[in-house]
């Protein structure tokens, strides 16, 4: 196994983990968008409430959509499609060419914003549940959910690393594709 | 700049599936007039849960007849608590029970609390206690914010 092989390997993991991870937080918290919007709330953050509600309804689909982005990016060639290409093979090379780095620093972005807030919550001294999963699951704030974002922020260092390499054949090569 | 430009994108069309997703979803939320705060209080009366104020469990705590259960996690208890407190974190309720039933008669009035008025932990608590067996569990709906600004006597590790 030579260390091309290895590399992407660890870019697939990295992909799949960081990806499956959003993916799952999001469809525990659709269907349930006011338990979302209370856990929200539980944080006691001073936002009007119409703010936090919208949260509520949006993030989980943020989250869903660069998950998915991150994951699917994986059978993406990074060579753009020829012009016999059907339109909607070209559309999926455009769409995913070009949304692969946004999603992984939207995700990436996410965990660091929420390591910030579980650590100001701590501080504060607030007995709120993390509301990372949506209503089936009742994580506490604390340590263990600090730890487990840095965990979870680990993987997407391989991908950025991957972002600055030339591209070379196919997206688990490069993790944008450019 | 491309970074940023992609990114406000997704947010873009994620936030926009979001908005119409709710808006023809069964369990979809109205953004002004959907309150998320959770009022123990309420929630406790919809559970036919009796309440105490601040006023009442000072009393209480004054008179030396009820025990006092605080449901925060052990690291919030630890840094303060009410005086002569116990300690029963809602996600470890099993654990604690036992030692606290030992320790403890159903016949004595029990009075739990956790944060504050919105947070529930103390509506769980009860709900277990009650279950258990104690015949006069109520919530201290005010929690320890109330308590502590009220300076009333609180101890820690």
């Amino acid at each position: 196994m030579n260390r091309k092989t290895v590399w992407n390997a660890v870019l697939l993991t990295c992909r799949l983990v960081l990806g499956g991870l959003f993916v799952a937080a999001a469809l525990f918290k659709i269907p349930d968008a006011a338990t979302f919007a209370r856990e929200i709330a539980n944080y006691r953050l001073p936002l009007p409430v119409p703010f936090i509600n919208a949260v509520a309804v949006t993030l989980p689909w943020i989250e869903l959509l660069a998950g998915l982005l991150l994951i699917l990016g994986l059978w993406h060639s990074a060579e753009r499609p020829p012009r016999a290409a059907s339109l909607a093979g070209r559309c999926g090379w455009f769409f995913f060419h070009h949304f692969q780095r946004g999603a992984l620093l939207i995700l990436s972005g996410l965990l660091v914003f929420f390591i910030g807030l579980l650590a100001v919550t701590m501080v504060r001294g607030i007995d709120a549940n993390c509301g990372c999963f949506g209503p089936l699951t009742a994580q506490k704030v604390g340590w263990p959910k600090i730890l487990e974002n840095f965990f979870f922020l680990l993987f997407s260092v391989p991908l950025y690393l991957a972002l600055r390499r030339p591209a070379s054949g196919t997206a688990t090569d490069s993790a944008g594709g450019e | 700049m491309k970074y940023l430009r992609q990114t406000a994108l997704i947010v873009l069309l994620g936030g926009m599936t979001g908005f119409i997703f709710n808006q023809f979803s069964p369990t979809g939320i109205s953004l002004t007039g959907y309150d998320p705060v959770t009022d123990v209080k309420e929630e406790a009366a919809q559970a036919n849960m009796p309440t105490v104020d601040l006023a009442e469990a000072h009393a209480f705590f004054m008179d030396g007849g009820a025990v006092f259960v605080d449901a925060r996690p052990p690291e919030l208890f630890s840094e303060g608590r009410i005086e002569g407190a116990f300690n029963i974190p809602e996600h470890a309720i099993n654990a604690h029970l036992p030692e606290f039933r030992q320790m403890i008669p159903t016949g004595v009035p029990v009075i739990v609390y956790c944060d504050g008025q919105d947070c529930v932990s103390s509506l769980k608590v009860a709900g277990d206690l009650a279950q258990a067996g104690y015949q006069d569990v109520q919530i201290f709906y005010g929690g320890w914010h109330e308590w502590m600004s009220a300076g009333y006597p609180i101890e820690w590790d």
